[in-house]
């Protein structure tokens, strides 16, 4: 009767292995809202025959005001300005425009990255970079990290991209010339790349701006 | 208690008063004016500043008159990771914080503004280039209230915002003020001494805190009676005057370069102040200054800090002498301050 015991040997042997090399089963991928929306931002610009240009830059640097004049405010949507952290949110609606649309051109305004809501990480990781035209990268005084990593991301698609610095009013002439000089020097481009200073505030250089995007792009 | 009790007990204190420190820790995004911010805050140029992008390797430190100010390198950052960065930079050893900010408010700053309120650290929100906050067709009290609501939301506790302006020079009152507010006992004294007085308030607060520090290095300088003071019953110890009135001198942010200016100055009352201050810090000047004191009938000494310095001391001969010899220099060098202030004179 010796061999009735081999299915019971077999059962507890089984048991005993699944127990052992079963793994703890994975979170339910909980994706944030900031990365679906990224994601559905990559499915939305695949259909796009329209040329793409995409915003990007720290918070606060100025990239919505800079969309919004450069377009004689008609911008459709307009862009959510806010001297607030997070004005322009892509991390609580997960139906949240991301698209506006100006003489048949298609502009993302970025929100700005390296916030709480707004992790860097996230754009570096899930950005449709490859999806885009053009850049157009706004900073504001001195260079952060994330910036670096964003504009070497960008840098690597091998569209054209726009350097435009903000608050032009607030550097004198000296600072001015410091400034392109640092900012080229660290972002590692040379004379090709377009450098323009602007302030919304004052409304120079944002024509010049649009004017770039228009001919170059 | 006997005089050489009193003696011992009045030089530990003005050991204690020349010893204490207040250690303010800046953190914020590269660019936000950390470095501007200190420069200001002491009203001298210690911290280099540029519009460059520089790569902060350690925690750079500056020390002014007893105030030492640490530039945090960005906390979570490839060289500074957030593992082991409180221990490293030795956060407990700060008095408060000073969270800078000239955008919107990032990650970093937050989640590190999160760890200090875990230690119940003090830490104040310096919203900086307050003379970029602008937004089209939006009045500036509605923006700063904005900012103030945001800044809340974000860190979710009601903390301390200053506005300032280190380009338009606005706010840095507010600042100073409010930092001191944040300290208590020799550390509210030292910094209302070191600190830069942007307001004839916080002048006289620096006035009051020199006042105490007069009458101990007197005291200490009468007990310490080294040197006798020719034609007159005393001996004093002369090099405490000297330390004394230089620390005058570097609370009201009179160096020498600006005092040689000052002596210029167009303002007689500039220039003859200018003139004292400059004459009395040698120990010649002060033997002068002495013995002007010598030859007056009436010298009183201030009753209030009697019980600091000592009953013993504070009748003697020597700190009559010793404490009114400082207080005159005291209030050259105040009222020149006062001017200066008034008068909005530079450096």
């Amino acid at each position: 009767m010796w061999w009735l015991a081999i299915p019971v040997i077999g059962f507890v042997g089984k048991a005993v292995f699944d127990a052992i090399t079963e793994e703890d089963p994975l979170p339910p991928s909980r994706k944030t809202t900031l990365q679906a929306n990224l994601e559905r931002l990559k499915g939305d610009l695949r259909y796009e025959t329209a040329k793409k240009i995409a915003i990007m830059g720290q918070p606060g640097a100025g990239k919505s005001s800079l969309l919004k004049k450069m377009t004689n405010g008609e911008v459709v949507p307009l862009p959510v300005i806010g001297t607030h952290t997070d004005a322009t949110n892509w991390s609580s609606d997960a139906n949240c425009n991301l698209i506006s649309r100006y003489r048949g051109k298609v502009f993302v305004d970025v929100p700005g990255y390296d916030t709480q809501t707004h992790p860097a990480i996230d754009f570096k990781l899930n950005f449709p970079f490859y999806d885009f035209d053009a850049f157009l990268f706004v900073v504001h005084g001195k260079l952060h990290a994330a910036d670096e990593e964003i504009f070497r991301l960008a840098n690597r698609t091998g569209k054209p991209i726009c350097i435009a610095r903000s608050f032009l009013d607030s550097l004198n002439e000296d600072e001015i010339r410091e400034v392109e000089r640092d900012l080229r020097q660290r972002l590692s481009v040379g004379n090709s790349v377009e450098f323009v200073f602007f302030s919304n505030r004052s409304g120079e250089g944002v024509k010049n701006i649009f004017q770039i995007i228009c001919t170059t792009y | 208690m006997s005089i050489h009790e009193e003696a011992e007990k009045i030089r530990r204190r003005l050991d204690e008063e020349n010893s204490s420190t207040v250690s303010v820790a800046l953190f914020g995004q590269p660019g936000a004016g950390k470095s501007s911010l200190i420069n200001k805050i002491v009203g001298k140029k210690v911290a280099a500043v540029g519009v460059e992008t520089d790569k902060t390797v350690e925690a750079a430190s500056y020390e002014v008159n007893g105030l030492r100010f640490v530039d945090l390198p960005g906390y979570g950052t490839k060289n500074f990771p957030k593992d082991g960065y409180l221990e490293r930079f030795n956060i407990q050893q700060f008095d408060l914080f000073l969270c800078v900010t000239s955008g919107k408010l990032h990650q970093a700053d937050t989640e590190f503004f999160q760890e200090l309120s875990k230690r119940k650290k003090v830490c104040i929100f310096v919203v900086n280039k307050h003379d970029e906050l602008w937004e089209d067709g939006v009045s500036l009290e509605v923006l700063e209230q904005r900012k103030i609501d945001d800044i809340r939301s974000h860190v979710g506790q009601q903390v301390n915002i200053v506005f300032t302006s280190c380009r338009a020079g606005t706010g840095l009152d507010n600042l100073n003020t409010e930092i001191r507010n944040n300290l208590d006992g020799a550390k509210r004294e030292r910094w209302a001494r070191s600190a830069k007085a942007y307001s004839a308030q916080f002048l006289q607060e620096k006035r009051s805190a020199c006042d105490r520090y007069v009458a101990i290095a007197a005291a200490a300088s009468a007990a310490n009676g080294i040197n006798p003071i020719p034609g007159a019953d005393i001996a004093v110890d002369l090099s405490i005057l000297v330390k004394l009135f230089s620390e005058i001198r570097e609370a009201y942010g009179l160096n020498d370069g600006f005092l040689s200016k000052l002596k210029e100055s167009a303002i007689p009352v500039v220039a003859r102040l200018a003139n004292n201050a400059v004459k009395y810090a040698t120990t010649e000047g002060i033997l002068l200054l002495i013995k002007n004191f010598l030859g007056r009938q009436a010298i009183k000494t201030v009753a209030k800090y009697i019980p600091i310095i000592g009953q013993a001391i504070a009748a003697g001969l020597g700190y009559a002498i010793t404490s009114n010899v400082g207080n005159s220099y005291l209030n050259d060098c105040h009222e020149l301050a006062e001017q200066i202030l008034e008068n909005k004179l530079e450096g």
